[in-house]
């Protein structure tokens, strides 16, 4: 596991990948950016809510994003929402669920999640897109995605910002991750500490989030080459962050919300065994030359 | 004291293996032990060290051995590793591994490649002392876990420190992009010429204000395609020259599908310019800026020739990273410790 004796990436750089495997992986990997980036222009003032949702949650996504499409307006900003049906549930309930509002629509997840939301991302050619899993409660009011939208837009060097998810009994969920190297060589991933509780707008500085909840710009978004198809959700998001943060683009955490989640808190899920060795190849060293 | 004695193919300036031999000779004999270099091709660039010629043959290896009376006899290419099975019937012997590039990446002598690295693995390095690998991943690319991994160095690198984060402005020059690389067709797929061609096209297509160099050993012939892709070719350098562009580039790029280690982008790192390569070989190991593909590296590109303090920050990192992580007196350290330690001094050979 990735996580194995708790937190820790073990450095496993190759695993049972072969040479060739890697040089095809290359190649493919260009192909798939490439198209990702060929994808639109120009880009529009706005903010595109990329969820992946069940049927049963689509409603309150909707409702959310119809609820402050209009403060939105008043900064001469778009905000349209996406529905991504996650593969093994029905699509046909999300594209008529998308029908009947104003700038939604609905794709199907079915060739694969990550893929489905890149190209969401990309098509809806606004600057910045929020990726949210359907699990998420927004708040019951203000308008925290204008929020998050003005925070990311306010310096040229912010490249995703992510809420603090609280979980029903109060206690924050998920706060961020720190990624520290030990001296044994190994990558230890330990969620970034929430000493009390932050106040409204506060911003802190991050590593990077896994979180099911995270704004990006677009240009980091694309930049950083998306959400990795071959790698689990919690480690395509912790690698989209740390991308758009090698290209200069940092992660913030803001106490937007009070965004609600239902998992507990610590560390997002595990991920696969596979994830371990493509994430240690591209960022351990990279982390570990950091001094972290 | 050790009598070490080294065979390889070429002690000849540009192949990387020479500069691996030529560092840990010098370093082995600050730690008192005594190297005889036996090389088939010399050039006289390592005339500090003591270089014999020696037919590729068992017979004058053997023959050479038996006079100097090594603790250890080290094969760091073909044909010697093949001999080694034979010879240690004398003498321990080791097998140091640079690797082989992929059979797939070559046309002329693909089925060659493949079965000279499937012998090393059935006759070779079961029936020797033991093999060296240079890298994490050359131990797992060669298929022989039991394999040490010695890293090599980076110190015989000039160190000016770092660059200076002024030394990196102003924004209107253009960022100066580079590699380093032997020409020509046959290696032409294996070191990623056409990626690389492929990547300076579309950071142009980006209207990236960069200049592309390309240096390495080889012939106008050789360079033709890149002069005409718009590089500025450095044909068959100095050494001297060779340090002195590492460390005027700003970015070092390798698009290599296969290395064993790169010691050039090593040495680009360790003279203070930031070095970027694919996600391919060893680079995970010799760069913190292992990246997914060519896409990835011309984004990388733009985004530091337009945020200089980036780059400078990158720079910093990078040279950080290989100076801390690569000496060649460690390299030295390991092999005595690994080999030296354990030889003792051989029987004579049989007759």
């Amino acid at each position: 596991m990735w996580y194995t004796r708790g937190r820790t990436m073990c450095l496993d750089l190759y695993g049972n990948t072969t040479s060739a495997a890697r040089v095809d992986d290359v190649l493919a990997e260009d192909a798939r950016r490439r198209k990702l980036r060929r994808a639109v222009r120009p880009l529009r003032p706005g903010v595109a809510v990329v969820a992946v949702v069940a049927p049963a949650d689509a409603e309150a996504v909707l409702d959310h994003v119809d609820r402050e499409r209009h403060a939105f307006w008043r900064h001469n900003l778009e905000l349209e929402a996406v529905l991504v049906a996650p593969p093994g549930t029905p699509f046909e309930p999300l594209l008529r669920s998308a029908a009947h509002r104003v700038l939604a629509r609905a794709i199907s997840g079915a060739d694969g999640v990550h893929e489905a939301v890149n190209s969401a991302c990309v098509t809806a050619a606004l600057e910045a897109v929020l990726l949210v899993d359907g699990s998420i409660a927004f708040p019951a009011s203000g308008t925290p995605l204008l929020q998050m939208y003005l925070h990311l837009s306010s310096a040229p060097d912010r490249g995703v910002v992510a809420p603090v998810l609280w979980g029903r009994d109060g206690i924050a969920s998920d706060g961020g991750v720190r990624i520290a190297a030990e001296a044994s060589g190994e990558c230890v991933f330990v969620p970034e500490p929430i000493h009390c509780a932050p106040l409204w707008g506060e911003a802190a500085l991050l590593q990077a989030t896994a979180s099911r909840c995270l704004m990006a710009r677009w240009r980091a978004f694309v930049g950083a080459g998306g959400l990795d198809p071959e790698l689990t959700p919690g480690p395509a998001r912790v690698a989209l962050c740390l991308g758009a943060g090698r290209l200069g683009l940092r992660t913030h955490r803001l106490n937007g919300g009070p965004f609600s989640s239902p998992d507990a808190p610590g560390l997002p899920l595990p991920a696969r065994l596979s994830d371990v060795p493509r994430m240690a190849r591209r960022w351990c060293a990279y982390l570990r030359s950091s001094g972290t | 004291m050790s009598h070490v004695l080294f065979l390889t193919q070429r002690m000849v300036a540009g192949y990387g293996v020479d500069v691996v031999i030529h560092n840990v000779t010098r370093e082995l004999h600050a730690l008192g032990h005594e190297v005889t270099v036996a090389a088939v091709d010399r050039d006289g660039s390592f005339d500090d060290i003591r270089v014999h010629a020696v037919e590729p043959t068992l017979g004058a290896v053997r023959k050479l051995a038996s006079a100097i009376g090594p603790t250890v006899i080290v094969a760091h290419t073909p044909p010697f590793f093949g001999m080694l099975p034979t010879l240690q019937r004398g003498w321990p012997c080791w097998a140091w591994e640079h690797g082989d590039p992929l059979p797939s990446l070559f046309d002329a002598d693909r089925e060659h490649r493949a079965r000279e690295a499937s012998a090393k693995r059935s006759d070779c390095y079961p029936r020797v002392s033991g093999v060296i690998a240079i890298s994490e991943f050359i131990r797992r690319d060669i298929g022989f876990p039991a394999a040490h991994v010695i890293l090599n160095g980076c110190d015989h690198a000039p160190d000016a420190g770092p660059k200076s984060a002024g030394s990196l402005d102003p924004l209107d020059r253009p960022l100066r992009v580079g590699t380093l690389m032997r020409l020509g067709a046959g290696e032409a797929r294996y070191k990623g010429a056409a990626e690389f061609l492929d990547l300076a096209r579309r950071s142009r297509a980006d209207r990236l204000d960069a200049e592309f160099h390309l240096m390495g050993r080889g012939s106008p012939a050789d360079a033709a395609a890149f002069e005409r892709g718009g590089f500025r070719v450095h044909l068959n350098a100095s050494e001297a020259e060779k340090w002195d562009y590492l460390r005027d580039l700003d970015v070092f790029v390798s698009c290599s599908l296969w290395e064993g280690f790169n010691l050039p982008l090593v040495e680009a790192q360790a003279v203070g310019t930031l070095g970027m390569a694919l996600d391919t070989g060893a680079h995970p190991e010799t760069t913190p800026f292992a990246l997914s593909s060519i896409e990835e590296m011309r984004a990388f590109l733009h985004a530091v020739a337009h945020d200089r303090a980036l780059l400078h920050a990158h720079s910093c990192r990078a040279y950080a990273h290989v100076r801390r992580r690569f000496r060649w007196s460690e390299t030295a350290r390991r092999f005595a410790a690994h080999v030296l330690d354990r030889s003792g001094h051989a029987e004579p050979p049989q007759a």
